[in-house]
């Protein structure tokens, strides 16, 4: 669609209606999860040579044909059952993931009538299998190096993982030439996507900043550039016990290259779905494992495709921010149809939105959301509100002499104000912007400032802190941050919500766990997924547990998948 | 993009994806057909006629068959090379790719 060319802000209706493109896989529908979580469909127990029985192998079985695959996780005594109501009858490959070791192919018939038993005999890894095997995270925690240069380095997480970077033979001073690109390319880019700024040429032209060489030098000191095996003993974490392994994981496969990076349970229970590099609105039928894209159109040609956050109002309309598309996106799940609002600066610099928030929009008419990116290089990030019913975006402005207020998180407050949050190691406050008055409140956050976040029944603010590794937590009655130190190292922690009840959800980029807290009592349990996953957004699921505890949703960006986490024990 | 575009260029770049992982000749890039996206310049990029070691731009998964790059602008030789040279591989998604026993 092209946009007048008029500055103003235009709603474009889009006659997509009945456009959603449905991706339909090998129909293996999931039982409902209520059924007999007694009987058991699947059971068996995990053991090696070098530890006997195994506790804490995350097992997994997914039916031929199928699209999404369930695990479960051994106990003490290595034992590991799979519910009934989990698995159909059908063939199904077995995997599983525990560091250091690896499972030979194997395959379990699951029939109707009795369990079917499989006992697995894990053998040691080799070295190479060991590092491929490594997290993130993992690799950080066994790299020599300072903290602030491994802390540096969790910005290639944005875009992919750290094997990249690790199993690269370049020198620093080659390094330094690929650290340098990466500031050319678009927040959204990945090897897959290689998306660039409109101003990539005049960077690339420039050499290395200082610290994109300091950056390539630490790099090449723990890569393969000095020869054909690390410097330094790789080291794994241990494996999950007693409660985190006490978890049923599902995780789906999306279609193709699909990288969501946030996702959102509505109650129909279907998961909504951001696409960080291509330019559609996705569904996923969990019952079904079924997909379904619906296009948002392209507004500037030439510019990258794809969205950041996803929001839903409460008359369930699904909002995106169109990222290089400059476009908010509007969704309406019952009819299909797409309405695009373009930036007020749309057609200018890079300008891009990225966070949106219409979930308390029903107070005043007005979500929030913002651009990053814009023309004028003192005013390039911009905090916006827009009238649902105008169209009209109003800009908030920052107090005279501060910083702009536009940030990387936005989250909105039951009174649909809105908090800011700068993703920044040195960054020593998080601020509410008032929605009546425009008046700002900042907070105090010692450093780390902000990344992601959600607001709880309470009206307090849950975030993270992607660089300090922490979550907190901020209460606007006693304007108080208390805060929460994830206890992996280097987890480049993304998000946390709390579920209202007990339990303070995260993830993160970087570990392949997924975190949750008591507040009260501090107790961490960490849920080892699957795969490796990089997670980002966090949606709670706070109804509907047949365990009668929360579980959680998150998405695996870098590869394509959704995954769903649900304790079987509070 | 249309949405059939797009689902061909996953589908040619998973395609490249296994063929780097099994070592055998890369998939090519000339399936696929994205919006015209900002390119750079050959000198950006560090674009020279020759390979570098082993490796060139008609083993790299960006290489448009003949002579394009879905990264770098103007002509491109498959005897060429930018530091943009890369190969895709299971390791840019993780390691612990789902269903794959053994892992
Ligand atoms: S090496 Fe560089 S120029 Fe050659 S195909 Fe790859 S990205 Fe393009």
């Amino acid at each position: 669609m092209k946009a007048s060319s008029s500055l103003r802000s235009v709603l474009t209706s889009l006659a997509l209606l009945g456009a959603g493109f449905a991706i339909t896989p090998v129909v293996a529908t999931l039982p409902a999860a209520a059924q007999s979580q007694g009987a058991a469909a699947l059971t068996g127990n995990v053991s090696s040579a070098e530890e006997g029985k195994m506790e804490g192998v995350v097992v997994s079985a997914k039916r031929k044909g199928a699209t999404f695959m369930v695990s479960v996780v051994s106990n003490a005594q290595g034992e590991f059952s799979f519910p009934k109501d989990r698995l159909v009858p059908g063939d199904y490959d077995i995997t599983m993931r525990a560091i250091g070791y690896t499972l030979p192919a194997t395959t379990a018939t699951v029939a109707d009538s009795s369990p079917a038993q499989i006992d697995l005999k894990l053998n040691k890894a080799t070295h190479e299998q060991l590092a491929l095997q490594m997290s993130n995270s993992e690799w950080m925690q066994s790299a020599p190096g300072s903290n602030v240069e491994k802390t540096t380095m969790l910005r290639c997480l944005d875009c992919h993982g750290f094997q990249r970077p690790i199993f690269s033979k370049k020198n620093a001073d080659e390094m330094a030439l690929v650290v340098h690109r990466m500031s050319a390319h678009t927040a959204n880019a990945s090897p897959d996507f290689p998306f660039f700024l409109t101003d990539a040429n005049e960077t690339l032209a420039k050499p290395p900043t200082k610290g994109e060489a300091d950056l390539a030098a630490y790099i090449a000191t723990i890569n393969l550039s000095k020869g054909d095996d690390w410097s330094f003993p790789l080291k794994p974490m241990p494996r999950p016990k007693g409660k985190a392994t006490q978890v049923i994981v599902t995780t789906y496969d999306l279609p193709g290259l699909a990288a969501p990076h946030d996702t959102l349970r509505d109650a129909r229970g279907n998961v909504w779905f951001s696409d960080f590099q291509e330019q559609f609105i996705g569904k996923l039928d969990p019952k079904t494992g079924e997909t379904t894209q619906y296009p948002v159109p392209i507004s500037k040609p030439g510019f990258p495709t794809g969205s950041l956050m996803l929001t839903m109002d409460k008359e369930g309309m699904i909002w995106e921010g169109m990222m290089g598309q400059a476009q908010v996106a509007k969704l309406d799940p019952k009819t299909g149809k797409v309405d695009i609002l373009l930036a007020p600066e749309w057609d200018k610099g890079d300008t891009r939105f990225t966070m949106i928030d219409a979930l308390h929009s029903d107070v005043d008419g007005k979500l929030w959301t913002k651009t990053n990116g814009g023309p004028d290089p003192k005013h390039a990030n911009k905090l916006y509100q827009v009238d649902l019913k105008t169209g009209a975006f109003k800009e908030f402005l920052p107090p005279p002499g501060r910083r702009d207020i536009a940030a990387y998180g936005l989250v909105t407050d039951l009174d649909n104000n809105v908090y800011s949050l700068d993703n920044n190691f040195d960054q020593k406050q998080i601020w509410r912007t008032d929605a009546k008055t425009g008046e700002v409140h900042y907070i105090d956050v010692v450093n780390g400032g902000g990344r992601r976040g959600h607001i709880d029944s309470q009206n307090r603010l849950w975030f993270s802190q992607f660089y300090t590794n922490r979550y907190g937590m901020y209460d606007p009655k006693t304007d108080k941050v208390t805060q929460f130190q994830v206890p992996t190292p280097f987890a480049g922690a993304y998000d946390v919500q709390y579920d209202d009840v007990k339990y303070a959800w995260g993830a993160d980029m970087s570990t392949d766990l997924v975190q949750r807290l008591d507040p009260v009592t501090g107790e961490w349990t960490a849920y080892l997924l699957p795969i490796s996953i990089n997670t980002r957004h966090v949606d709670v699921q706070k109804t509907d547990n047949p365990y009668g505890t929360s579980s959680v949703w998150s998405e695996g960006q870098q590869n394509g998948k959704i995954v769903h986490v649900e304790p079987t024990t509070p | 993009m249309s949405i059939d575009a797009s689902i061909s260029r996953r589908a040619v770049l998973r395609t490249i994806g296994c063929a780097t992982a099994c070592g055998a000749a890369a998939a090519r890039a000339q399936d696929y057909h994205p919006q015209a996206q900002t390119l750079i310049s050959q000198a950006a990029a560090h674009y020279q006629a020759q390979p570098h070691d082993d490796q060139s731009c008609g083993s790299c998964p960006y290489f448009i068959t003949p002579n394009k790059c879905v990264s770098v602008e103007g002509d491109i030789s498959p005897n060429g090379w930018c530091n943009m040279y890369t190969t895709f591989s299971p390791l840019d998604r993780g390691a612990h790719q789902a269903g794959q026993p053994g892992r």
